[in-house]
């Protein structure tokens, strides 16, 4: 038997492709090719961890899947390693100037710091399990929860006639999480549905009963990621404006009224089933029907004044009546 | 500051024989977690006797230096009145229970054993196994040190070897382990109560491991390594305790 670097799956050695994911050699030589610094399949991290197939890669680091060979399970291995500032030779990495380096460096510290912070908040049901850092190669990883389900986005592109149950049912699911982050110093910076994880769908067919039995996760932390590009003055993280606070998109500084901003947005979409136009981001947004019960809230958070925006989740909150309270903090059947 | 969390898991049994219960009161922390043996009900009668007899007990808990002698006088009665527990017909019952019990004044810890439960202790970021398993290997292994039995012999025993020694119902503890000189718990160290169906499915890397991964969490420990050892588990996994406590 043999592992499928691309799903981590033992599969028999006679067979080219995994028969599962389809994975190939040939997808991994690919691989080498369109990003020449990643790790490659089969290497081994930390004497523990099996590094398979790279899952997504962004300016500021590779994730791949890996095979924890102690605990048996896959895990996402995240690697911080900006490209415009270093480049891998071997076992060594080359860096630009030593100015680059030591910008490197910097973005590595806050990267670490924002590990450790996620690691103490283990028991917030709400985001992606976070197991360890390590240092090797010169850089550094982040071993976390391998996610077993699809974002947001995919999930309501696949099943559009949930978005209402989403929003009653896993909305103040989110709302919770990211109130308990920001009470111990957490930003998440760059909330999207892209960066919202479902899992547990276990039928093909969604109902609401089924709905009700999905987790969402918050994933994709980029509190970090900015303040390194807002240091270093290297190129800043694309946002995408339907759902990034004004004064995030002016400064790229994130902050407890970001990501409000940021869940207002959410909450729009997938209340209408449409992002938030620049005309009503001006002039104010409008719910009818159904929908109008939660227009005072939803408009609170995506004010576009940050001087006029609740400061975080918890002012929000006692601004709320308490059916208020009870639609976006506790949820449940509308 | 002492944190504590406790978790439990049926496994792939049919009931749940496993007890466990902690408490804090003026700064002293007594835990303890049992697993019971015996059929018709029998093994969680005597796991929940032992549990209320020590927290019975713990009215009396005296000053610092007794409560080595504590532990051990508070094993003797638990394991009376578990021998004293019948069934509705009147008819003695014959189960029994293992114990493992840490009590902690401010960081100090002082514990107790009696059978095959486990403590272990996460120190200066260590995982070792600081109980000794009451059963049939330990005297083999006695026999083999002392020149009774030879190591073929050893090896032809050992089938027998998991049989416990020494257990609460007994009618008499012919062994009890406490410690005299308290362990020291320091910040980022962690206590772990079990009973066997933790080590029976995860080695000590493994517990090391996820102790580690816990973020100095004791309820996010307590219940991971519960769950790992149900998912690792090679065949049905027995009924699963851990009692998690840590310094910070």
């Amino acid at each position: 038997m043999k592992k499928c670097m691309g799903c981590m799956r033992d599969y028999s050695e006679n067979s080219r492709n995994c028969p599962i994911c389809g994975y190939s050699s040939a997808q991994a030589v690919e691989c080498r090719v369109n990003m020449p610094d990643a790790l490659e399949p089969e290497t081994i991290l930390a004497g523990r961890y099996i590094i398979g197939r790279v899952l997504s890669y962004s300016d500021y680091g590779i994730i791949y899947i890996a095979w924890d060979a102690l605990l048996q399970k896959r895990v996402t291995v995240k690697e911080y390693f900006p490209v415009d500032l270093a480049e891998r030779s071997g076992e060594e990495l080359v860096f630009q100037s030593p100015q680059k380096q030591r910008m490197f460096e910097t973005g590595k510290q806050y990267f670490e710091l924002e590990i450790r912070k996620l690691n103490h908040c283990q028991d917030i049901p709400g985001i992606t399990e976070v197991y360890r850092c390590i240092q090797e190669n010169h850089t550094s990883y982040l071993v976390m929860e391998y996610l077993e389900g699809i974002t947001l986005q995919e999930y309501l592109e696949l099943f559009p006639k949930c978005r209402k149950s989403v929003f009653y049912l896993l909305f103040p699911e989110l709302m919770k999480t990211m109130l308990e982050l920001q009470k111990r110093g957490i930003c998440h910076g760059n909330l999207l549905p892209e960066h919202i994880y479902i899992t547990n769908i276990v039928t093909e067919k969604q109902t609401e009963e089924s709905v009700r039995k999905l987790k969402i996760k918050a994933i994709g932390f980029s509190e970090a990621k900015s303040r390194f590009y807002r240091e270093t003055g290297e190129e800043k993280e694309e946002y995408n404006s339907s759902f990034t606070a004004p004064e995030l998109l002016e400064s790229d500084k994130v902050n407890e009224q970001s990501d409000l901003y940021a869940l207002g947005c959410i909450a729009f979409w997938l209340l209408t089933g449409k992002e938030i136009t620049e005309k009503e981001k001006r002039r104010g947004i409008k719910l009818s029907g159904n929908m109008k019960k939660y227009e005072r809230i939803v408009q609170l958070m995506v004010t576009a004044d940050p001087k006029k925006r609740p400061e975080d989740l918890q002012q929000l909150k006692n601004m709320c009546s308490k059916e208020e309270q009870r639609r976006f903090f506790a949820g449940g059947q509308e | 500051m002492i944190q504590v969390a406790g978790y439990s898991i049926i496994g792939d049994r049919d009931s749940q024989q496993d007890s466990m219960r902690y408490e804090q009161k003026n700064g002293v922390l007594l835990a303890s977690v049992c697993d019971g043996m015996g059929g018709m009900q029998g093994g969680e009668l005597a796991s929940r006797q032992a549990i209320e007899t020590i927290f019975r007990e713990a009215v009396y808990l005296p000053s610092e230096r007794g409560i080595p002698d504590w532990l051990r006088n508070t094993f003797i009665k638990a394991d009376a009145d578990v021998c004293r527990l019948t069934g509705p017909g009147g008819e003695y019952l014959n189960c029994g229970t293992t114990v493992v019990s840490a009590v902690l004044v401010e960081n100090r810890i002082y514990w107790g054993s009696v059978g095959d439960s486990k403590i272990y202790f996460f120190n200066k970021g260590q995982l070792r196994s600081i109980t000794r398993m009451h059963n049939y290997n330990l005297k083999l292994d006695e026999m083999v040190r002392n020149g009774t039995i030879s190591q073929e012999e050893r090896i032809r025993e050992s089938h027998r070897g998991e049989a416990l020694i020494s257990f609460l119902g007994l009618g008499e503890l012919p062994l009890i382990d406490v410690n005299t000189e308290p362990l020291v718990m320091e910040s980022g160290d962690m206590l772990i109560l079990c009973s066997d169906g933790l080590y029976k499915s995860l080695d000590e890397q493994q517990v090391q491991a996820i102790v580690e991964e816990s973020g100095e969490n004791v309820q996010i420990a307590s219940k991971r390594l519960c769950e790992e050892a149900l998912r690792l588990a090679v065949s049905k996994q027995d009924n699963t305790t851990v009692i998690a406590i840590s310094c910070q």
